[in-house]
């Protein structure tokens, strides 16, 4: 984890949901994330409800932008809106290649979360990251660290 | 087997050790000669008799998959026809194979009827250095052209060609804000966008600047990759730490019914381009007959328009404008009339928006400003001419003032006899330069007239940064009048804010008599429409005032 760090935050339409498995569809898009994430160096966690994802990815530049393409040509989400691209001093997700985070799921309700993610409702990107932090603490473990 | 091209066993030997194949037959498909190459391409033994090649493979063996086979027959048969009706020339063509390889086939006709092909196959990715977009690495508009010539060719009513054209909307506000060093990155990353959205055996180039076309030889889901491409180009772009965001619209049609060459397929995808952005951007629309007819009527009316002003067609009518409360002639608006020899009378709705984008505005205000001043100086002193400016013609800010100091020179009008009207939109696009503009024309003497009052979105602050003479209140609201009672609210508020600042309103399109009486008791200070008068050639104007002046006699009882 050395050289420069650069962490892109976004959140996007869910378009995964009337597929004939929804859930299956998300489950292959964490793996092949976590697959090309921790060959890039790329740490992050991806928050998923019925209607929205919500995204942070930190890792180096080139690997980011690399990333970030390759994640917006795919048409399982859309509406793509980038709340943060900036240069980061530490990663916030350094031991997630990329954590899930299921808000439908059983803990959800239990997490003091008193967002609406069901729409546009101007979340900000520092609230995001704080959120997804909290939450990503409240899963069982490191699924694959990066390195 | 007739002759032997390569005559001498030298040339046998440096054809047999070239990497290229080649291949000779004639007109009616008879192999003159085969190298091991071109054998090797086109998947054969090496042949002993030579002189079936060609007709083998238009009976349908070959080595190759079913499309390049007869891609390649079309080919053969396309050069042997037009080869021998044209005499010499020389062509070359790709056909896409699976895994990403291209065959490449130059044609040459050689004397008595005998063709030469040379054959080679190349990594797809690979085009020739000049016919390559050296910002994107996609093949550039030559290539497009050639290989939708080449499609176009084999194409009939079962094989189609599909051409999508792509112009990206805002990529000049990008460039603006971020540079061209973003702009060129994102050009980059939208043409791996395209690329990656369409199949291999589709043609993706780059025309220039932000346009894009994909050629699509089996067109069938053209449709769905259209909008497809909508949506993925119209994703954010990170680069670097900036994320931009463009738009894209797109043009389709369909070859060879749309057009059956390269140039008018493409007119016509251009066409569809064109609805597709007019339509709002970030559309996509599929060429249709209407849209040539259109285009076509309106190069026509362009054209005419062009000559319109040397050929004197243009007129000026003149409408009275009347003081509400003596009921008295104070002035005219002049309006633009074009007399088409043909067409008759063209209304101003037709032809003013079209000479705006070609410019042709500015010559033809010029002529208008002048005529109109040089008509009011004939009448009665205390009567004004009003002008309307587009603002095309606020976009230069010594221009119009220029003009107008010219104009009153050469006519004797006075200043405050000249009226000049301009609307909110045109002060909306034109801010900073309009705004000195309207003070050169102030200082002038002139009055100036806000047009259209009510239908721009920002009415109150374009009047606080201007002292205008006049609010004209626009005919929508007088329409509405005897049966909206928004439209009385807005009336009244529209006269009561003219009066608090010390200007005139005048109420326009006032038809009836009914209009005329709401309108006086709402607070207007003018008036002018069909009641008073329809417009008038400047001739009839010194019966008209006559009229007026025994029309405001008769009227002279009391209203209300």
């Amino acid at each position: 984890m050395k050289g420069v760090l650069f962490r892109l935050v976004y959140c996007s339409r869910n378009m995964v949901v009337d597929a004939a498995d929804p859930l299956g569809e998300i489950e292959q898009i964490l793996a092949t994330s976590r697959t090309n994430n921790s060959r890039l160096g790329i740490t992050g966690a991806l928050m998923h409800s019925d209607t929205l994802f919500a995204q942070a990815l930190e890792g180096p530049p080139a690997a980011i932008h690399v990333t970030f393409e390759r994640i917006q040509r795919d048409r399982r989400h859309a509406g793509v809106v980038v709340l943060q691209a900036v240069r980061a001093d530490q990663r916030l997700f350094g031991g997630w290649s990329m954590a899930s985070v299921d808000i439908r799921g059983p803990t959800a309700p239990t997490l003091p979360i008193s967002l609406s993610l069901a729409g546009d409702d101007g979340l900000s990107a520092p609230d995001l990251v704080a959120l997804l932090q909290e939450l990503v603490a409240f899963q069982p473990g490191p699924i694959l660290a990066a390195e | 087997m007739q002759t032997c091209l390569p005559q001498t066993v030298f040339m046998q030997a440096a054809l047999e050790q070239a990497s290229e194949g080649f291949i000779g037959f004639t007109s009616d498909f008879r192999t003159l000669f085969c190298n091991t190459a071109a054998a090797r391409i086109l998947g054969i033994a090496y042949p002993r008799r030579t002189d079936d090649i060609i007709e083998a493979m238009m009976a349908g063996s070959s080595a190759f998959d079913h499309s390049t086979r007869s891609a390649f027959c079309m080919l053969v048969r396309t050069a042997a026809s037009t080869g021998s009706e044209q005499g010499r020339f020389r062509r070359s063509h790709r056909i896409d194979l699976p895994c990403d390889h291209t065959l490449e086939v130059d044609l040459t006709l050689l004397e008595d009827d005998a063709i030469l092909a040379k054959l080679n196959i190349r990594h797809g990715s690979m085009l020739p250095a000049e016919q390559t977009d050296s910002l994107t690495g996609l093949s550039d508009r030559l290539w497009f052209r050639q290989s939708l010539s080449t499609l176009l060719d084999g194409a009939s009513d079962k094989v189609q060609v599909a051409v999508l054209m792509i112009d990206l909307d805002r990529f000049k506000a990008v460039n603006d804000t971020h540079g061209h060093p973003i702009g060129d990155a994102l050009l980059q990353l939208a043409a791996q966008r395209l690329r990656a959205a369409v199949r291999e055996r589709d043609i993706v180039s780059r025309l220039g600047g932000d346009e894009f076309a994909v050629v699509m030889p089996a067109p069938g889901q053209a449709d769905d990759v259209g909008a497809r491409l909508v949506d993925l180009l119209g994703r954010p772009y990170l680069i670097e730490d900036r994320v931009a965001t463009v738009g894209a619209s797109i043009g389709i049609a369909i070859g060879p019914r749309d057009g059956a060459t390269a140039a008018e397929l493409a007119r016509a995808a251009d066409l569809a381009l064109y609805q597709a952005k007019a339509d709002g951007r970030g559309a996509v629309r599929k060429f249709e007959r209407w849209m040539d007819a259109r285009a076509r009527a309106r190069s026509n009316l362009e054209a005419e328009l062009r000559r319109a002003l040397v050929l004197r067609q243009f007129e000026l009518h003149y409408q009275p404008q009347v003081n509400l409360a003596q009921r008295k002639l104070v002035g005219f608006e002049a309006l633009l009339r074009w007399r088409h020899p043909k067409l008759g009378l063209v209304p101003p709705d037709q032809f003013i928006p079209l000479a705006e984008e070609i410019g042709a505005i500015v010559p033809i205000g010029e002529w208008v400003l002048r005529t109109a001043c040089r008509d009011a100086a004939s009448w009665p002193d205390e009567l004004t001419v009003a002008v309307n400016v587009s603002a095309r013609q606020l976009a230069d800010r010594h221009r119009l003032p220029r003009l107008a100091a010219s104009a009153l020179a050469e006519s004797g009008l006075p200043g405050c006899r000249l009226e000049i009207e301009v609307t909110e939109s045109a002060l909306m696009c034109q801010q900073e330069d309009a705004l000195q503009v309207l003070h050169a024309l102030r200082e002038l003497g002139i009055r100036m007239s806000m047009d259209d009052f009510g239908t721009g979105y920002s009415s109150l602050s374009q009047l606080r940064s201007f002292p205008f003479h006049k609010l004209k209140i626009d005919q929508s609201f007088i329409r509405d009048i005897a049966h909206s009672s928004q439209a009385v609210a807005a009336i009244r508020a529209i006269a009561a804010l003219g009066a608090s600042m010390g200007m005139t309103t005048t109420a326009e399109g006032v038809e009836t008599v009914e209009q005329e009486a709401l309108v006086r008791a709402d607070g207007c200070t003018d008036m002018q429409g069909y009641l008073v008068s329809p417009a008038v050639r400047a001739n009839d104007i010194p019966t008209l005032i006559r009229r007026l002046g025994a029309a405001v006699t008769a009227m002279e009882e009391p209203v209300q």
